[in-house]
């Protein structure tokens, strides 16, 4: 008897798990926007509200801001001003303010939510350029009430569209952050204003601004650098190594007549260093794609328009980024590790000299 | 007028050394005393009409025998025999030529025979030279054949125990022609005295087991035993657990299977149960029909009964696991659904499922003890309308009302499991509503931990633990086709081939 007591007694007090809530006595936080405020930090939380019937299908939200030195004082503000506990446990989304982002950094955050029991580390992470993150809570979809619930299937639409930005959850962000020769990319959103009168699915009160994808946001270390813009994102996932499912539609030359991209594969080569001792690096770009009208370009022709493309890209995130978001110095520091140990330390300041070509290819797969 | 201070009566039982005197007087005198106070038993003195010399004295109880055959067999010949004695004969051995002749009897030694024979319905014969006879004369009613309720098949055999031992016996041996059918009768009950048998078939036995069952059976002291689940507690190797260390059934195809697969089997008088032994825990969820329905289909049930075991066992705790302790492993739609649902009823979530729980546990309990029909519109009162109700009242969740129904019916599908999925159920509830998904596995490892080191008559229920064979692995949790089980199960030590299609072979 004694032996199960002690069980008993060391899984309550040490499990961490004599965390009893009545379910009946939450609210269900789904979104967070994190902005500056006055005095440190401005949260805002977007909350399931559970007024409703059990019968309605729709579902509504309510947001409950709150301000604070510091993360955790914020976080007790917000607890002061509800009656039921805030549940983080199914939060979808993090909305991060730009200038938060810039300024301060991400690594408080992130180390708030790895810390914290309760939160669930799939959260997704996105940049909000708009005038503030709570505005982005405050905004909607076409089709969705719910900010955080727009936001999520903006970031990872429920249908499988890829191509369109990436989703990095809290984990894999703090992941980055601690890896050699990554770089922290994250989606950016912004609201775009609504037509004056038309409500559409949001409630009375309610911005009618619409959340939109705008772009990536690069970082280096955790401070934000700059953004690649949206129409150059489809090709940016295209760099990236390996193969993944990357559907947008290529214009190739400009008479209308288009190919849709389905998928990518992409091999990157590390090359020997040269005279200047920086590396060189060889990224060859495999897309398949089906023909969309009866004019549209040939393969090899489809090929130089799409090499033009990517070279376009990794032009500007070379020259204007200053952050190695394709994972270039990861490459290095797997491959060339005693390269890695010279040039580690300024990276990603050789980027800029180091030698990239870039080659695509293309196979039409349907006509 | 007052009553006559009745004598004391002699309740207990005769010892074994209480012999009969050479007095037929005497052995009559006692054996009334022995049932004194008991208005039912007769002692009948019967006088031959051509020899003075020739008094008998009939003894039994009234409603247990057949009338008609001992008019017929005993007494009409004792009263009315002319034999004269030649030689050396004795009476009594003139009398034993005489009633040998009607019907078959057995010499009685002592009044310890002569006690249970007459009180079991048998006829006892007390003559002149002090000796006595008993002949079978058993006329009590008897349940007929039927099949047995709570183990009915889809297809195969209909015959089902009833309460008498010797046609149970007889529907065991009907199916085993063989001489190596071996019965061994045995007596319990310090006052019901009440037979019973071990069968098995003695080249496939596994020795130790009987061995270890007949040394328990040995030490039994016990008043009465009503019913073969009597001697199955006593002779358990786990009393106190809710595991079953033995098995019993009512169908004699079932026991018969066992037979042939070494086991033994105890048949109790007085109960349609009978016992197998050793006892698999996987025999818990086999059923009579898996080997005469497809295998496939078979082995598709029996899955289900595992997986119905650990709903039933799991079910109720992880529900309140994740919703009092882990709701962040909800999907959010579901999550949402049981919040909004749980902020109208008035409860804690612990005590919404427990007494649900209580509440389908009574329904059940009414729908067992109802007549059939009753029984049946008992449930779907239960089930639909109490269900319903309570939701519509706010004092109980719809969530919670499927989450008990599970549970529930899943639980009637492995009935010799019951009291195992009652205990664990709520034993594992109340570590969920401590402790969450911890205490949940708490529950389930103490309950493993259980399982695996149950035993039975020596050998461990759950012989997987052992040297792993791929034949031993054919009729667990999945039943391969007959041709493909060429060995008996573990418990025989007799291994070799039980089984062949020998056209397969030699295709």
């Amino acid at each position: 008897m004694r032996p199960l007591f002690c069980l008993l007694s060391a899984l309550a007090l040490l499990g961490g798990c004599a965390n009893y809530q009545e379910p009946g006595h939450i609210n269900i936080v789904i979104g967070l926007a994190v902005d500056r405020g006055e005095n440190g930090y401005s949260l805002t939380f977007e909350a399931v509200d559970l007024s409703g019937s059990p019968k309605d299908n729709e579902m509504d939200s309510f947001t409950v801001s709150a301000e604070g030195v510091t993360i955790p004082h914020a976080l007790e503000d917000a607890r002061r001003q509800t009656a039921y506990r805030l549940h983080y446990g199914n939060l979808e989304t993090i909305v991060v303010h730009e200038d938060l982002a810039r300024e301060e950094g991400l690594s408080p955050l992130l180390s708030w939510c790895v810390r914290d029991a309760e939160m669930r580390e799939t959260a997704g992470l996105v940049i909000s350029r708009a005038a503030s993150a709570r505005e982005v809570l405050s905004a909607g979809g076409a089709d969705i009430r719910v900010s955080s619930y727009v936001l999520e299937h903006t970031v990872n639409p429920p249908d499988g569209r890829a191509g369109h930005t990436v989703r990095v959850p809290i984990y894999r962000a703090a992941d980055m952050l601690n890896t050699p020769g990554k770089a922290l990319v994250l989606p950016a959103v912004s609201v775009q204003p609504g037509e004056d009168g038309d409500d559409g699915a949001q409630g009375e009160g309610k911005s009618r601004g619409v959340i939109r994808l705008d772009g990536l946001a690069a970082f280096r270390g955790d401070r934000l650098t700059g953004y690649l813009e949206q129409e150059r994102v489809p090709y940016y996932l295209c760099l990236l190594r390996g193969r993944g499912r990357h559907e947008f539609v290529l214009d190739a030359g400009g008479r209308g007549e288009a190919l849709r991209v389905r998928d990518c594969r992409t091999r990157l080569t590390l090359g020997g260093s040269g005279a200047d001792g920086l590396p060189s690096f060889h990224i060859a770009v495999s897309a398949r794609a089906v023909r969309l009208s009866a004019g549209a370009p040939a393969e090899r022709e489809a090929a130089e328009r799409l090499t033009e493309e990517l070279r376009r890209t990794l032009g500007i995130i070379r020259s204007e980024l200053d952050a190695d978001i394709l994972a270039l110095g990861y490459e290095l520091y797997i491959r060339d590790r005693e390269q890695w140990e010279l040039l580690g330390d300024h990276w990603p300041g050789p980027l800029s000299g180091a030698r990239i070509e870039v080659e695509g290819a293309f196979r039409t797969i349907e006509n | 007028m007052s009553e006559a201070p009745r004598p004391e009566v002699r309740s207990q039982h005769p010892p074994e050394t209480l012999a009969l005197t050479g007095s037929l007087d005497q052995n009559a005198q006692t054996l009334q005393e022995l049932f004194q106070g008991d208005d039912g038993f007769v002692l009948r003195p019967i006088q031959n009409r051509y020899f003075e010399e020739r008094r008998y004295f009939l003894a039994y109880c009234a409603g247990m025998m057949d009338q008609h055959f001992v008019s017929e067999t005993i007494i009409k010949p004792l009263a009315s025999e002319r034999l004269e004695r030649t030689g050396s004969d004795t009476a009594g051995t003139v009398l034993r030529q005489v009633l040998y002749a009607h019907g078959p009897g057995k010499q009685a030694e002592t009044f310890a025979d002569l006690v249970e024979a007459a009180a079991y319905g048998d006829a006892v014969v007390l003559l002149p030279d002090g000796s006595a006879l008993i002949f079978g004369a058993q006329g009590f009613p008897i349940r007929g054949i039927t099949e047995p309720e709570g183990e009915k098949l889809l297809s195969g055999p209909r015959e089902g125990f009833c309460e008498a031992l010797m046609p149970n016996l007889t529907l065991i041996r009907r199916r085993l022609r063989t001489n190596d059918l071996k019965l061994r009768f045995m007596t319990f009950g310090e006052r019901s005295r009440t037979r019973a048998c071990v069968c098995y078939l003695d080249s496939l036995v596994n020795r130790p087991v009987l061995a270890e069952l007949e040394r328990r059976l040995d030490t039994i002291f016990i008043d009465g035993t009503l019913d073969s689940h009597y001697l199955a507690e006593l002779v358990s190797d786990h009393p106190y657990s809710p595991f079953s260390s033995l098995g019993s059934t009512e169908r004699p195809d079932a026991v018969v299977s066992k037979l042939l697969e070494g086991r033994v089997a105890v048949l109790l008088d007085g109960s349609p149960v009978a016992l197998t032994l050793p006892y698999l825990f996987i025999e818990n969820f086999h059923a009579g029909e898996d080997y005469y329905l497809n295998y496939l289909y078979a082995s598709f049930s029996r899955m289900l009964r595992i997986l119905s075991f650990c709903a039933a066992a799991l079910v109720p705790g992880a529900y309140i696991a994740v919703t009092a302790f882990h709701q962040e492993i909800l999907p959010l739609p579901l999550l949402i659904n049981i919040v909004r649902e749980k902020q109208s009823v008035p409860f804690p979530v612990g005590l919404e499922v427990f007494s649900l729980l209580v509440i389908f546990d009574i329904l059940r309990e009414t729908g067992i003890r109802m007549p059939s029909g009753l029984g049946q519109a008992m449930s779907v009162v239960g089930a639909l309308v109490l269900g319903q109700a309570a939701v519509a009242a706010k004092l109980a969740s719809s969530m919670v009302i499927v989450v008990v129904a599970l549970a529930g019916v899943t639980s009637l599908l492995i009935p010799k499991l019951s009291a195992a999925t009652l205990v664990l159920r709520y034993g594992i509830l109340m570590l969920s509503l401590l402790l969450g998904f911890p205490g949940l596995m708490l529950g389930l490892s103490a309950a493993l931990a259980h399982i695996l080191g149950l035993r039975s008559f020596g050998m461990p229920q759950t012989v997987l633990s052992g040297n792993l064979r791929a034949q031993d692995m054919k009729d667990i949790a999945v039943r391969a086709p007959l041709f493909a089980m060429r060995e008996r199960g573990p418990v025989s030590p007799n291994r070799r081939r039980s089984r062949n299609a020998a056209w397969r072979d030699t295709k």
